[in-house]
């Protein structure tokens, strides 16, 4: 029986699919590729902390490259490196905090701008209309729910998205459930 | 559709409407350079700018202290016509070569007796500070966001 073709390695073990510890203890002995791993993995999510924060992009950027210049100096001291999303994502969101009383434009330039939508490719009609209509739910709802949803969906693991949002783990399931039924409810059956 | 389904679909819509900028990314990657476990790390202690919106008008110089292995070092970041400017002084005072690390190269500058340095046209973003001792003992400063 030939193995399925999804089920089939070769080369290097992929640091993708990686945990996070092991990623951490190679990034600690010096190799590059896991440490482009980890950033691969969680850049998504502290960018949409500290937006999430009002900073604008140039903002945003110092904050997240502030993020993981911290890490690199404590690399060896982090104690828990299973935890390093979430450390990573609690250290942007302190950061954010810092950068926003500091910030001499206030408010900051738009928090969302949806201009960039029009780079997706066009042709993909479907893929298209899906996601005009998902970014037009999100937006119908309150912040509070855009907020948490944007970051749970860009957090890698359930304890990174806590750690994001600053909560409990066990107290933000109702919330979320909330949130997400509010956006199925905008978006359609027929979705 | 599931509930993995529809994060994809907020993420995918996110994605597309505010995408971290091909920079960060880069940036994130870059930071690994700075790596030096060798380095004393001397960490934030106090930041005089972080308060409430609007205290700080007046614009007084920023104050940053960083502590740790019974070592201090004291910035006061400057706002000058012709850019940035930091001048501190590393406790307890030693001779020392400094370097000023910064999201896009590096800044030389050196301490007095006194233990006390100026560095001139420090850019915007994060940076940190290293210092040579005579005995070769290095200390960084943790990064910070100016």
């Amino acid at each position: 029986m030939s193995p399925r073709a999804s089920e089939r390695t070769c080369g290097p073990p992929r640091a993708e699919a990686a945990p996070p510890e092991e990623l951490v203890g190679r990034a600690r002995g010096g190799d590059g590729d896991a440490w482009a791993a980890l950033t691969r993995r969680y850049t998504g999510m502290l960018w949409a902390i500290a937006r999430s924060h009002g900073l604008s992009q140039s903002d945003a950027a110092d904050v997240v490259q502030t993020a993981w210049l911290r890490l690199v100096e404590r690399l060896d001291a982090l104690r828990d490196p299973r935890r390093v999303g979430a450390w990573l994502a609690v250290t942007t969101a302190r950061e954010a905090e810092r950068a926003r009383l500091r910030s001499v434009q206030w408010p900051p330039d738009g928090a969302v701008r949806p201009a960039a939508a029009e780079r997706t490719p066009e042709g993909v009609w479907t893929a298209r209309e899906r996601l005009r209509r998902v970014a037009g739910a999100l937006e119908e709802l309150p912040e509070r729910c855009r907020r948490l949803l944007r970051l749970f969906a860009a957090s890698p693991s359930y304890a990174d998205a806590a750690a994001a949002l600053g909560m409990p783990v066990g107290s933000i399931g109702p919330t979320r459930a909330r949130c997400l039924s509010a956006l199925r409810q905008r978006l359609g059956d027929d979705f | 559709m599931n509930e993995q389904e529809i994060l994809a679909e907020i993420r995918a819509a996110f994605d597309a409407i505010d995408p971290p900028p091909p920079h960060v990314l880069q940036g994130a990657q870059a930071a690994f350079r700075w790596r030096d476990p060798g380095a004393l790390l001397v960490e934030l202690a106090g930041d005089a700018a972080v308060g409430p919106p609007g205290l700080r008008q007046g614009g007084g110089p920023r104050l940053l202290s960083f502590t740790g292995h019974d070592v201090g070092v004291e910035i006061e970041v400057v706002e000058e016509p012709e850019g940035r400017r930091l001048v501190g002084r590393l406790l307890p005072p030693a001779t020392a070569a400094v370097v000023l690390r910064h999201a896009h190269g590096q800044l030389r500058s050196g301490t007095d007796m006194a233990g006390q340095f100026v560095v001139d046209g420090v850019p915007g973003g994060p940076v940190s500070l290293l210092f040579r001792l005579p005995d070769g003992v290095c200390i960084v400063t943790s990064w910070v966001l100016l």
